[in-house]
Parts: C-alpha cells; sequence; structure tokens
C-alpha cells in the first residue's frame, strides 16, 4: 500500500471536524450564538478540505494511469458517506442553527477518523475491477450513498427527537438544549423525502447498469434484496405519516428502524455471499 | 366499509408492504427456502399490484378535478398529487413487468472457447441444455490488464451462424452486451482451458513423441499404452502438469508429470521419492516428460430473454418523475408540522 497525499488530507478534514464536533457540543446547552457561528464556519473549512481531499485522489488516480473518481472500494465510500452527511449538516443549518451540526459534526469525525487511521481499512487506490468500469457506477454509488447519509440525518434527529421527549417528561432542563420537537419533526421529514428520492434513484441506476453488466436488472442478491426492504420501510414509514398522520415520536422510531436496515445493507449484507462483495 | 376501500387502504397497503419485506429478509438469510422464485411472494407481489391499482383508480377523479381547476394554488396542489400519481403508477407497472418476466424470460450461461462454436445454454449450472436455434461462435478473445496485471477488460468478438450461414456478429464486452433475435448475450466470465500436451517418453533407448488431448491415448514402442487424464496450465501454482495412466501387461501407474520438474526438484528436493504420483519416471524403464502444454481462452456468456424489462425501465421512469414533481412540491411549498396530529401534506 503507497500513502499518497489525499489520505493525508482527509485525515486532516478528520482534525478539523472534531474541533468543529467539540465547539457544536460546547455551544448547544447554552444556544450560544456566536460559538454555533464558529462551530459552522469550522465544519465549512472541514468540508472545503473534503472536497479537496475528494478531487485530489481522483486526479491522483489519473496520474497512476487507473483513473477512476474515487467511489469504488470500502475507504472511498465512507469517505463519501462522511462527505455527504457533513454536506446535509450545512444545508439545514440554515434553516435551524446549531441543530444538526451537534450530532452530525461528531459523527462525521468518528467516521474520518476510523477511515484515515484504522489498521483494517485498505486506503491505496486499486484499479477497477471491469465490470466497475461503468459510466453508472459514479452515478449509482453517488445517490446510494447520499441516501444513506440522508437516512443516517434522519435517524440522529429521531434519537434527539426521541431523547428531548423524555427530558420534557423527567421534567428535566430540556428546553435549552433540546430544539423545538415541531422543527426535529420536519427535518426528519425533509430527510426521509430526500433519502427516499436518493435511494430510488439509486435503485434504478444500479437496475440500468446490471442490466448491461449482469444480464438482468434484478438478480435478488443479498445487497439488492436489502435496498429494497430498505425502501419498503421507508415507503412504510412515508405512507403512515402522510396518510395516517404519524409525526413525531412515531416518525422517529420509523426513522431510526429504517436505518438500522441502512446499516444493514450498507455492512451487514457483506457477511452474505453475492455479486456486491467490492467492498471487501 | 366497502370492501373495495378496505383493501385500498393504507393499512393494507403497509401491512403487504411489511409482509413483503420479511419475506425478502427470510429470503437473503435462508436461501434454501428459494422465496424470490416461489408462488407466495409472487402472490403478494399481485396483491400489492392489485392495492395500487385500486387506490390509483380511486384517485384519478380527484386528480381530473384539481387539473382542470386554475388557479396557482390547486396546480402546486395538482403538482404534488400528479407526482404521487405517477409514483404509485410507477410501481404498479414495475411490477406488472418484473410479473411478465418471472412468467416468459428467461436466462442462462454458456461457455465457448475460442475458436469454436455452441448453440445451447443451461440455465442452472448443471441445469438442462436449452436449443438457442442457432450457434455463437467465438472467433477471438481478448483481455487487457492493467499495469499492475489485474484484469482491466475483456471482450469476445462472436459471430451467430446458422446452417453454415452467418447471421450476424458483434463485440461482446464488459457492461456491453450485444442483442439478437430478441436474445441479449452478456460477457460474464473467462478462463483459460488446457487443449493438448506435448509429450516425450525415453527408457534411454527409444524415444516416443507425441502431442495429445485430456483423453487421449498412445502406445509406446514396447506396447506400453499411455492415457492423457487431465491437462493443467498451471497446477497448484507449479507450472504446466498433465495426469498420466500408463499401463502395460503387468502394471499400471497414475501420476502427474510437471514440465518444470528441474526445478521442483531442486526447489523441494525429496519431490519424487516424498510423492511418488509426482515422480515422472514412476514407470520404469519410461521416463515421461512434458514438454508444453497448449491452452485457450473461453468465455462465460450469459444469455437473457426478458420481455418484462421494458415495462420495468417504463415503470421506473414514471416513478423518478413522479418522485421529481413530488420534491418539487415540497421545495416550493415547504414542509409545516401541524398540531392537529395530522400531517399538512395528505395525498387526497
Amino acid at each position: 500500500m503507497q500513502s499518497a497525499a489525499n489520505t493525508t488530507v482527509f485525515a486532516w478534514a478528520a482534525v478539523i471536524y472534531f474541533l468543529s464536533a467539540l465547539i457544536y457540543i460546547a455551544a448547544a446547552p447554552g444556544k450560544r450564538e456566536n460559538w454555533l457561528k464558529t462551530a459552522a464556519y469550522s465544519a465549512w473549512a472541514g468540508f472545503a478540505l473534503h472536497t479537496f481531499a475528494l478531487a485530489l485522489r481522483w486526479i491522483e488516480s489519473y496520474r497512476m494511469g487507473i483513473g477512476h473518481a474515487p467511489l469504488s472500494n470500502f475507504y472511498e465510500s465512507i469517505v463519501f458517506l462522511a462527505w455527504a452527511g457533513v454536506l446535509f449538516s450545512l444545508v439545514m443549518e440554515r434553516r435551524s442553527v446549531g441543530v444538526p451540526g451537534v450530532f452530525i459534526l461528531p459523527a462525521a469525525s468518528l467516521v474520518m477518523f476510523y477511515a484515515s487511521f484504522s489498521s483494517g481499512i485498505e486506503r491505496g487506490i486499486q484499479p477497477l475491477a471491469p465490470v466497475l468500469r461503468s459510466n453508472w457506477l459514479a452515478s449509482h454509488v453517488i445517490s446510494c450513498l447520499m441516501g444513506y447519509a440522508s437516512f443516517a440525518v434522519a435517524c440522529g434527529l429521531g434519537v434527539m427527537l426521541l431523547a428531548g421527549e423524555r427530558k420534557i417528561r423527567a421534567g428535566g432542563p430540556s428546553g435549552k438544549f433540546m430544539p423545538d420537537a415541531a422543527r426535529l419533526d420536519e427535518l426528519i421529514y425533509c430527510s426521509l423525502v430526500l433519502g427516499f428520492i436518493l435511494l430510488s434513484i439509486g435503485i434504478a441506476a444500479g437496475s440500468v447498469w446490471a442490466h448491461s453488466a449482469w444480464g438482468t436488472y434484478w438478480s435478488w442478491d443479498p445487497k439488492e434484496t436489502w435496498s429494497l426492504i430498505t425502501w419498503i420501510v421507508y415507503a412504510a414509514a412515508l405512507h403512515l405519516r402522510l396518510s395516517r398522520g404519524w409525526q413525531g415520536k412515531r416518525t422517529a422510531a420509523l426513522a431510526i428502524l429504517g436505518f438500522i436496515s441502512v446499516l444493514f445493507t450498507y455492512l451487514g449484507v457483506n457477511f452474505l455471499p453475492g455479486l456486491h462483495s467490492y467492498l471487501n | 366499509m366497502k370492501p373495495t376501500r378496505l383493501f385500498a387502504s393504507t393499512r393494507t397497503a403497509v401491512g403487504l408492504l411489511a409482509l413483503i419485506a420479511a419475506a425478502s429478509t427470510a429470503g437473503t438469510f435462508a436461501p434454501s427456502l428459494d422465496v424470490f422464485r416461489s408462488a407466495w411472494f409472487a402472490l403478494l407481489l399481485i396483491l400489492l399490484a392489485l392495492n395500487l391499482a385500486v387506490c390509483t383508480a380511486q384517485r384519478t377523479p380527484a386528480l381530473w378535478k384539481g387539473i382542470r381547476s386554475s388557479g396557482p394554488s390547486s396546480r402546486k396542489e395538482a403538482a404534488g398529487r400528479l407526482g404521487l400519481y405517477f409514483i404509485h403508477g410507477g410501481v404498479l407497472v414495475i411490477i406488472v413487468g418484473a410479473l411478465i418476466g418471472a412468467v416468459s424470460g428467461f436466462s442462462g450461461e454458456m461457455r465457448i472457447a475460442e475458436k469454436e462454436s455452441a448453440g445451447v445454454f443451461h440455465a442452472a449450472p448443471q441445469g438442462a441444455a436449452r436449443e438457442l436455434g442457432f450457434s455463437v461462435r467465438l472467433d477471438r478473445f481478448l483481455v487487457e490488464h492493467y499495469g499492475g496485471g489485474a484484469p482491466k477488460t475483456f471482450r469476445s468478438d462472436i459471430t451467430f451462424v446458422r446452417d453454415g450461414a452467418v447471421l450476424g456478429g458483434g463485440v461482446l464486452l464488459v457492461n456491453h452486451p450485444v442483442s439478437f433475435q430478441g436474445l441479449r448475450f452478456f460477457q460474464a466470465s473467462y478462463g483459460r482451458e488446457a487443449v493438448a500436451a506435448e509429450l516425450t517418453a525415453d527408457d534411454g533407448r527409444r524415444r516416443a513423441a507425441r502431442r495429445m488431448a485430456a483423453g487421449d491415448k498412445c502406445f509406446l514402442p514396447d506396447g506400453t499404452s499411455v492415457r492423457v487424464l487431465r491437462i493443467e496450465e498451471d497446477l497448484m501454482r507449479m507450472g504446466p502438469a498433465v495426469k498420466l495412466q500408463v499401463e502395460s501387461k503387468e502394471k499400471e501407474a497414475l501420476f502427474w508429470v510437471f514440465q518444470r520438474i528441474e526445478e521442483l526438484e531442486e526447489q523441494y528436493p525429496d519431490v519424487s521419492a516424498a510423492h511418488p504420483q509426482f515422480n515422472p519416471g514412476l514407470f520404469k524403464p519410461w521416463r515421461l516428460r512434458l514438454n508444453g502444454v497448449e491452452g485457450r481462452y473461453y468465455a462465460g456468456i450469459q444469455v437473457a430473454r426478458d420481455p418484462g424489462a421494458p415495462w420495468v425501465a417504463a415503470g421506473a421512469v414514471l416513478m423518478l418523475a413522479g418522485l421529481a414533481l413530488l420534491f418539487f412540491r415540497i421545495i416550493v411549498n415547504g414542509v409545516h408540522s401541524s398540531r392537529s396530529g395530522k400531517a399538512d401534506f395528505r395525498p387526497l
């Protein structure tokens, strides 16, 4: 394995995310506006560095003569997930200052530290296997991973909402720390819809690709099947919300349940034999 | 509640979705159940399709009303409704396409060696052969490698032939299938197979040389027979080797002959003594020698026909268009939670 410049830049992005996460955690209880702004600025700085690292890795792969978008192995996929998560956090901060960042940035920095320093991860740029050399790789992987990131955000907000409700019932000083439940509910719903649309696009792109690579648009491979299960869970959650009025705690619980399915689709399925064995 | 209303209710839809999800989970953990090709799984899909059809039909009059009535707010409303209509219609068309494919589609694999033809394919590895109605000839096979040695891509130049007449042809690459007479051909895998071995036998006085294929048998000058059982281009990373059955009136021996036997003996000094099956001089007085193995590529080609695929594609386009409309509606209107317990955004 060679150590390339891009992995160093990713590690620096992890450090900046960590600093931003610390500021968020320090600022959130008192809802200190200036501190929250500083936290968001440092998150933006980390995000800019992270984006630069992605571009650098792409360029480096071309210098190696095996040029491809950095979306082909486990390292590249978790680094992209963290990138998408931070992107959603920064977008949502525009509507609800301090709320998404306080848990997304700690999560993103953990993921980035794990990606950068875990001994079990291959960080080198590898040539693409023949079947991955397709124009569908980017659209399939980007939309699926951005969908996963959106669902992760929904799950985190759901945990926040449930924790907040408990605190309110216990009569604790929740009002200061926890954001408004209605606002959280809104953000969860937005993340669920966005994730559902992205997952649908990702599955559709994957099907078109499979139709030209494997001879069939759907082969009930474990990853395909689990992506369908995940899609069904979220479809059911959206139906329960839209026509049966499930909101608040119930939507939060469904967001958490759905994310368990996402985790299994992303990671758990690798322990089952199948066609999607590129992450190992 | 009227039966159609009950059947079209969200409760029924969510219940069916839950059942399909549970069945799929079972299918991934217990592949032996063969859930995805079972009749009851198809029944669940049919029930979901019926539920969707009834829901969609019930929604139509209100949708028309929404589209006809003018005014900016009702038009925005109509965009959202049309989105939901498209999503549900799209899923319905996808299920119909999947069922058409399950009933009248098929797929299988064929393995063709370079310069050879095949006219049949196998639906399963040990399944019965099915006729294509014409044959596929593999004229040329190429593998392109990266600098590091990993395969980059591979291609098969194929020709379709019937009764000696060329019907057509094409270049099959990974991710680039070729269509012919309603069938689609895909480059699935490749490998190498050994075709023939150059062998010599020597007993100190006489010498015989032969080019033999697997299964071939020849006789040495003293009447001893040599049969080639297997030819390998690379046996256990020790290079080319053949498995021989050598037989005379008195005795019989079964052993492997490696082309690089001298190298191997240097590496593992006692190999011939410790493993008589690797001793090329096992059948005295003859000593056998492998001078070379001739190999060739074969292509693993997948054949498929799926009349449901265009339906599934159309359904997916419809569904994605619907999702785009829904997204547009949310961007324009935003989402507002209400305290009444009902979400603001109700489909109908």
